[in-house]
């Protein structure tokens, strides 16, 4: 069978996977190697559906002895061509894309073939190849695979920047309902293992963390072998699907933001639901993914990383699920009025974050620059904060903007982007009221 | 310091930049305008042609970095390469504020020079990125072969990013915007001025690569969720002619 076969089915097989970062670990090979690591990750290309490409992402093989329903890859699909890379190929493969600055490295899952140890063994070699034999210190992904060997998983995890396990469904029903070889149990204990030995190794001095920061007396092979012993120095994701089975944004929600607690995940990834399967436990097979609930989740997802929100402030058990026109920072600002508005030249940064149209930037901006001048609709205009939003929420110097006023028709048109304001509108005109569902909006 | 009616003009290259930078200082004078021999910009009136000399360059940079920092320092760096045009007047008034606040004065935002040069130099910071990751080498010979078509001048972030990656690999990168030519080998570097760089024909071996990269890149896009829109948002269309997989 040719490479390019091999390739084509074990991308089609990966391309349901979320995750294609490459940040969060920093290294380089000190000149004696291939590749290096940032810590905000490269981008390499943008494929047609708008997701970023930076990893080489590819199962080790498609063949798999589970059956779980919602996956393109369970062994009652006969529908699809079974492959498998050999290490030696995958890893040569890896290279000549990486030299070329096609990828910034390799995201290796796999379908379990023969047994879970089995596969790990498999991709540990081509793991072991790549970081032993070439020498490359480019950005490894690699999926640990439930029910292996902590040993291998180790053993992974010594190899690769980071390692994850997908949760696959929200809750444990949905689980037994929809993947009868998995259970919670499978996909926790190593999770909980990685965790642990994430946190075992993140003792090591910080210095062998990065060998850009290495002072020049130390010999590069010092900095070499300790990045070799950091386990996962990336850390550890994972993701589920949405859409599959019946649980509400706000179980997902609080789950993820338990598992970013308790396990110290990096990244929490959503995957909306592509029908691959007419199984009466799933979605008709003509569904269509619900993508703005999934976007909708991210957005939520960043104000839980980087907004300082807690899940219960985005959603509870009254409101459960999102609202399908306006994003949850907006949604939130318009419940909690007696909140605004804040004056912009006093307001600690922790308040600014909660203000529509103000991001992370524009907040450290705003500090920096109120300490010379205090500031006003015009400055702010300057410094990237989208006025039309922030301006019902804000003072400067005690006043609002200039020619503000509330309205209702402004505020609808102010607070949703121009395709949320479409869906409005349609779901809104007198005909169609009845005909669309909360959840047929969210499938946008 | 006064301001004159005095237009300086320099040989284009940020070590000429800085000598005039110099010349402001010992002259206690603000020139009207600083402008490039090599703008495509037909001069109107007379200006002063300020030779370039690397020691007063040096002296300038060592000052700069020494007083104000690192980061100051490619603050004045990046907006000099950046798109922006006028950057030469900014920069120098830059500096001037530089040296009579202090370096606090750089969180003056509201200061329409500082807002300015700082916006110029995140956009150049912002396109080097996207080309750490936009860059696609064809091996010729065992010589890695890339070509970028930037808006600001990127190289001298990009030649030290690929420099880290591939340490024991030879490039060439060639900027056909600027006329830029970066080449890479066995631990140097050098940046020189280019007219053309003819690239040679692509090997059977360098397309059976390309072949596979663009099919990978074709089937790892799910057809369920096509959105060509937030692609061009994110890989603008001017980036294109020199991606493998878009051609």
């Amino acid at each position: 069978m040719s490479i390019i076969n091999k390739l084509e089915t074990l991308a089609d097989s990966a391309k349901y996977d979320v995750a294609c970062t490459s940040s969060g670990a920093q290294g380089n090979s000190s000149g004696s190697g291939i590749g290096n690591t940032t810590i905000g990750g490269v981008c390499h290309s943008f494929a047609a559906d708008g997701r970023c490409i930076t990893l080489l992402k590819v199962l080790m093989t498609n063949i798999c002895i589970n059956d779980c329903k919602y996956c393109v890859n369970r062994k009652s699909n006969m529908k699809i061509k079974r492959e498998a890379f050999s290490p030696r190929e995958l890893a040569d493969l890896t290279m000549q894309f990486y030299r070329r600055n096609y990828i910034e490295g390799l995201f290796l899952s796999s379908g379990i073939i023969k047994s879970p140890d089995y596969t790990c063994e498999l991709m540990l070699e081509t793991l072991s190849i790549l970081r032993n034999e070439y020498n490359f210190y480019g950005y490894i992904h690699a999926k640990a695979i439930p029910g292996a060997d902590n040993l291998l998983i180790e053993k992974i995890g010594r190899l690769a920047d980071r390692i994850s396990i997908n949760i696959e469904m929200p809750s444990q029903n949905s689980l037994s309902l929809l993947a009868p070889d998995k259970s919670k149990d499978l996909i926790l204990k190593p999770m909980g293992y990685i965790k642990n030995t994430i946190e075992e190794n993140s003792h090591l001095p910080a210095i062998s963390r990065s060998s850009d920061n290495l002072p020049a007396i130390i010999d590069s092979k010092i900095a070499r072998s300790n990045k070799r012993k950091l386990f996962a120095p990336a850390g550890q994701s994972t993701q589920m699907i949405i859409g599959a089975s019946p649980e509400s944004d706000c179980h997902i929600l609080r789950l993820a933001e338990n598992l970013y607690q308790r396990y110290k995940l990096k990244r929490v990834f959503f995957s909306a639901y592509i029908p691959v399967s007419d199984d009466s436990n799933l979605p008709a097979i003509d569904t269509k993914p619900p993508l703005l609930r999934e976007h909708r989740l991210y957005q939520a997802d960043w104000l839980m990383r980087f907004y300082r929100f807690k899940a219960n402030e985005i959603l509870d058990e009254n409101t459960p699920n999102f609202n399908p026109f306006i994003d949850p920072k907006c949604n939130w600002a318009l419940n909690h009025k007696e909140f605004f508005p804040i004056e912009i030249n006093k307001a600690p940064y922790a308040n600014l974050l909660r203000v529509p149209g103000i991001g992370v930037l524009s907040a450290q901006k705003i500090v920096k620059a109120r300490r010379f001048h205090s500031l006003d609709f015009y400055n702010l205009k300057k410094l990237g904060v989208v006025l039309k939003r922030a301006q019902y929420f804000i003072l400067c110097n005690g006043k609002s903007a200039p020619n503000f006023q509330i309205k209702q028709d402004n505020l609808l048109n102010d607070m949703m982007s121009k395709r949320e304001l479409t869906i409005y509108k349609e779901a809104f005109t007198p005909k169609q009221i009845e005909l669309f569902s909360h959840q047929e909006l969210l499938a946008g | 310091m006064q301001n004159r009616d005095i237009i300086y003009s320099y040989d284009g290259s940020f070590e000429g930049f800085l000598s005039c930078v110099f010349e402001s200082f010992v002259h206690k004078e603000i020139p009207s305008d600083i402008i490039s021999e090599k703008s495509p910009q037909i001069p109107l009136f007379d200006s002063i042609k300020i030779a370039t000399d690397i020691k007063k360059a040096e002296r300038l940079s060592k000052s700069l970095l020494n007083k104000f920092g690192f980061d100051i320092f490619c603050l004045v760096q990046n907006s000099f390469f950046s798109c922006l045009p006028n950057k030469e007047s900014l920069i120098l008034d830059l500096i001037h504020k530089l040296y009579k606040n202090g370096v606090k004065i750089i969180n003056d935002l509201t200061d329409n020079t500082i807002l300015t040069l700082t916006k110029a130099s995140e956009n150049l910071e912002g396109e080097a990125h996207l080309y750490k990751g936009f860059v696609r080498f064809k091996e010729h010979k065992g010589v890695l072969l890339a070509v970028i078509k930037p808006k600001n001048s990127v190289l001298h972030i990009l030649v030290h990013h690929f420099i880290q990656r591939l340490p024991k690999e030879k490039f060439l990168i060639y900027d056909e915007t600027n006329n830029l030519l970066c080449a890479y080998s066995d631990g140097k570097y050098a940046i020189s001025e280019t007219e053309k760089l003819i690239m040679p024909e692509t090997s059977d071996k360098e397309k059976s690569y390309q072949t596979l990269w663009k099919k990978f890149y074709d089937t790892i896009a799910i057809k369920e969720r096509t959105n060509h829109k937030l692609r061009q948002n994110l890989m603008p269309k001017r980036y294109w002619s020199h991606l493998t997989e878009m051609k």
